[in-house]
């Protein structure tokens, strides 16, 4: 829904972008004095200058080049490549690397706005390693690194930004933040934490976007910038309404409104969304005005034409959410039927247009029709569910792919150094050097590792529980109902309901078992004990544990408790499939210093030489925790598998 | 004589099944619904002026938590008879709902005969749970000090005075592997030491 956002900001960004290129030549200009007579030149004269009797050379030569390429880039984009091409063959034989990675940059945003993303990536890319090369070389200055480093981080950010890539894209905006710190360029800094903010808020992670939303509107009270601190207000403003929190959303709301209906001409993608928020804001339970929040809705929903989708979606959904509060169902079907996507991708927004619809078709008593929306609910939250976090995890490997190669680049970089120690140091002094120094990187390597494996845990875990919880409460009631109204009107519908209500819990409590949230592991593995045929719980607390339930005090206890979990769930249905058991035991044995998890069973027994792809889950699972797997078999009659992780 | 009809309300974060299962109810004409609340802070309000005969309860409300909620409305007002009416099917729930003092507990996905009869039970003064429900009681309330085949083998072989690194070749085990079993094991029979467990299983014939 947010993605016309993205837009916005890009735009943003390009702006503030151009005006640091242009500073920047600005300051390389003045020092070249052969440069002056270019200096204030448009295209034109330059192109003259070019073609005149004498024309520049070196590098004031490049430096036209270059700057002919800038000033063709927004309305003549084959002269730009030309120009391009020049800029960069000839940086290659004078050794420019400032100018290359510029015109790589360029490159790589003329693709960008082509919407070629994989070729523009292609180009930042390059034009980082152009950077890289230039750190080695003296004539840089740090400025001019840093310059070049916090744009190709900026712009690669956006491309993951406008991909969805929401981890990579944090990441990249966060690389480029301690260098606009540095600096202290306020308006940049303002720009990033807010991507970031938005970021985090699509994410579902509303507690960092909200973090990340105040930074931005710090820095934007700061610098003065009333369009940014509108920004920063509008992000707020937004997040408090998801959350329900009236009483901030109340305080921020007027700011925000009074700043966007002042710039409604300019701001017309945004307005409407702001009214959008504020509609909601008056519909909030306990400060319901719904007059108020009708009036907000209609200006939006009649201003809604010009809009991209997402945000036409957006409002009127809310249309919709307000006729239904006042119990006008066709009204509030007509709008609804308008949210929905043509080409429909599996997202939450979209989840929420089912259910919008399924609602009011069980209101209106069309139950073939509410029937098909919540199936049609469920497909897209548990698509949408997979391909999120597939997506999370694999842009995770990307990044600690990245982080692999940085300590390659690290190790060479000081392999180098070594060198020169080579030639006043004994021999034996540098094996041992070098066999400390290699343990030392194995050892960061692995803490890189863990901690990348420990990140992708807690987000998936933040995420599973967000969506759980939609599934279970929300669609789960809603089916109970029309399970209910069904009985009587059309029962050949009642195994579709019913099959359709067991997949679902079934889903929602493999994301997020409700119980290990609630009470903790102890209750949780008992029920999950419970649900199953044969299958029995203890729990044992071994002599010195003064607190039955130590798991969830201090950090990282939840995370225990989820992978134990997981484990028990894993182990289990092992058991059941490939161990033929027909009793299983599921054990917790707290002791002081650490818990183990038995799943135990009598069935054939391990072939030790093979280990399936449950036990390789479980080690990948436990690694990040320093946990260990002990596996104790009696031929024939049964096996005990223990899990055991430190406290 | 005229037929009395029973007085409910019900508490439910969704506007949409409250409506819905009034609906119902009032359709068989053996109670009525006087009252909806989608917070349970609303109920409490209301029920300070009047009282249902019966409360449909559901237990997982954003304004708070069914089962205190349910206590507090047993303790203040005890001629109330509380349902919970609830997705939840796991054991650990249904159990701190009834211990809590609830009157019956309805799955969301019982059909709407089981409401009524709930309804009617609970108001005759009967404590209803639906049968679904009775099944999950049981199997959790089972005692369950269980031992694995690994602990017996290691059981066995303790009760016959074998030591641990003996235990552990016989297992094809290792000796630390089974010096925790061992722990585990005193841990499980709440002993102090090797003699009490050898006493214990010999007690409760064991093996």
């Amino acid at each position: 829904m947010f993605n016309s956002y993205y837009w916005n900001n890009l735009y943003i960004f390009a702006v503030v972008m151009k005006i640091k290129i242009l500073i920047f030549c600005l300051i390389v200009s003045l020092t070249a004095e052969a440069y002056n007579d270019y200096r204030n030149a448009r295209v034109d004269s330059l192109e003259a200058a070019l073609k005149s009797k004498n024309p520049p050379k070196g590098d004031d030569l490049l430096r036209a080049y270059d700057e002919l390429m800038r000033g063709y880039l927004p309305f003549d984009s084959e002269k730009a490549v030309e120009y391009g091409r020049k800029a960069l063959a000839l940086s290659y034989i004078q050794n420019g690397l400032n100018i290359r990675q510029n015109v790589l940059r360029h490159f790589g945003l003329m693709y960008y706005g082509r919407e070629e993303f994989g070729e523009a990536l292609r180009y930042f890319n390059h034009a980082l390693a152009v950077v890289d090369t230039m750190a080695t070389q003296k004539r840089y200055t740090q400025k001019d690194l840093d310059d070049a480093r916090s744009c190709i981080y900026g712009a690669i950010a956006n491309v993951y930004n406008i991909q969805d890539k929401h981890h990579l894209a944090i990441h990249y905006y966060q690389l480029a933040l301690p260098i606009f710190e540095k600096y202290n360029w306020l308006e940049s800094q303002t720009v990033l934490y807010h991507n970031i903010g938005e970021l985090y808020f699509t994410m579902g992670n509303l507690q960092k976007a909200e973090h990340n939303y105040e930074l931005a509107l710090k820095k934007s009270e700061a610098s003065g910038d009333s369009l940014m601190m509108a920004l920063a207000h509008k992000g707020l403003l937004h997040l408090y309404v998801r959350q329900d929190n009236y009483e901030k959303a109340h305080q921020i709301a007027p700011k925000c409104y009074e700043y966007y209906h002042a710039h409604r001409t300019e701001e017309a993608e945004d307005y409407p969304v702001v009214l959008a928020s504020m509609a909601r804001l008056n519909m909030m339970e306990g400060h319901k005005d719904l007059s108020v929040a009708q009036g907000y809705a209609e200006e939006a929903a009649s201003l809604a034409d010009s809009l991209v989708f997402e945000n036409q979606s957006e409002i009127f959904a809310t249309c919709a959410e307000l006729a239904m509060a006042e119990h006008q169902w066709q009204k509030a079907l007509s709008y609804a039927l308008r949210t929905i996507r043509p080409d429909s991708l599996a997202t939450s927004a979209d989840a929420s247009c089912y259910r919008l619809l399924a609602e009011i078709y069980t209101q209106l008593g069309q139950k073939d029709k509410a029937c098909l929306y919540i199936s049609k609910m469920y497909d897209t939250m548990t698509r949408y569910a997979t391909d999120h976090y597939q997506s999370g995890l694999s842009q995770m490997e990307v990044l600690y792919e990245t982080e692999k190669k940085e300590a390659q680049i690290l190790q060479l970089a000081s392999e180098r150094r070594q060198h020169m120690w080579l030639l006043t140091l004994a021999a034996a002094l540098l094996v041992a050097m070098g066999i400390g120094y290699c343990l030392l990187i194995i050892i960061q390597r692995r803490k890189k590792a863990l901690l990348a494996a420990k990140v992708a845990l807690e987000a998936e875990t933040k995420e599973r529980r967000i969506l759980a919880r939609d599934l279970h409460d929300g669609l789960g009631g809603m089916l109970s109902l029309l399970r209910m109204k069904t009985e009587q009107g059309e029962p050949s519908l009642l195994p579709l309901i019913d099959s359709i209500h067991t997949e679902l819990r079934r889903t929602a409590h493999h994301l997020m078992p409700e119980e290990l949230l609630k009470n903790g592991l102890v209750s949780a593995l008992h029920d999950f004990a419970v649900s199953l045929p044969n299958t029995t719980f203890q729990h044992i607390i071994a002599e010195g544990v003064t607190t039955p339930l130590a798991l969830r005090r201090g950090a990282g206890g939840e995370a225990i408790e989820l992978v134990l979990y997981r484990c028990a769930y894993e182990l289990v249905n092992n058991a059941i499939k490939h161990a033929k058991a027909e009793h299983i035991s599921i054990q917790l044995m707290q002791e002081p210093q650490q818990v183990t998890l038995t799943v135990s069973d009598d069935g054939k027994g391990m072939q030790d030489s093979k280990e399936g792809m449950g036990l390789q889950n479980i080690r990948e699972r436990i690694m990040p925790y320093h946990g260990s797997i002990n596996i104790a078999s009696v031929e024939g009659q049964g096996t005990d598998i223990n899990i055991t992780l430190p406290l | 004589m005229k037929k009395y009809i029973i007085d409910v309300y019900i508490v439910d974060d969704h506007q949409l099944v409250c409506e819905g299962i009034s609906d119902l109810i009032n359709q068989s004409g053996q109670a009525h619904v006087s009252y909806t609340f989608t917070t349970l802070e609303a109920c409490r309000l209301a029920l300070q002026n009047r009282r249902p005969d019966v409360l449909l309860l559901d237990i997982s409300m954003p304004d708070g938590d069914g089962i205190t909620f349910c206590r507090q409305i047993v303790n203040d007002y005890p001629k109330v008879k509380v349902i919970a009416i609830t997705i939840h099917d796991e054991y650990s729930m249904i159990q701190r709902m009834m211990d809590c003092g609830a009157h019956g507990y309805v799955l969301k996905s019982s059909s709407s005969e089981e409401l009524l009869e709930a309804i009617n039970s609970v108001w005759q003064g009967k404590e209803y749970v639906s049968r679904q429900v009775t099944d999950i009681l049981e199997k959790g309330k089972a005692n369950s000090v269980t031992l694995t085949e690994v602990e017996k083998n290691i059981l066995r072989l303790i009760c016959d005075g074998h030591t641990n690194p003996e235990i552990a070749k016989e297992l094809n085990l290792s000796t630390e592997t089974v010096n925790w079993y061992r722990k585990r094991l005193l841990a499980k029979f709440d002993v102090k030491n090797t003699v009490g467990l050898v006493r214990t299983v010999f007690e409760q014939k064991l093996l």
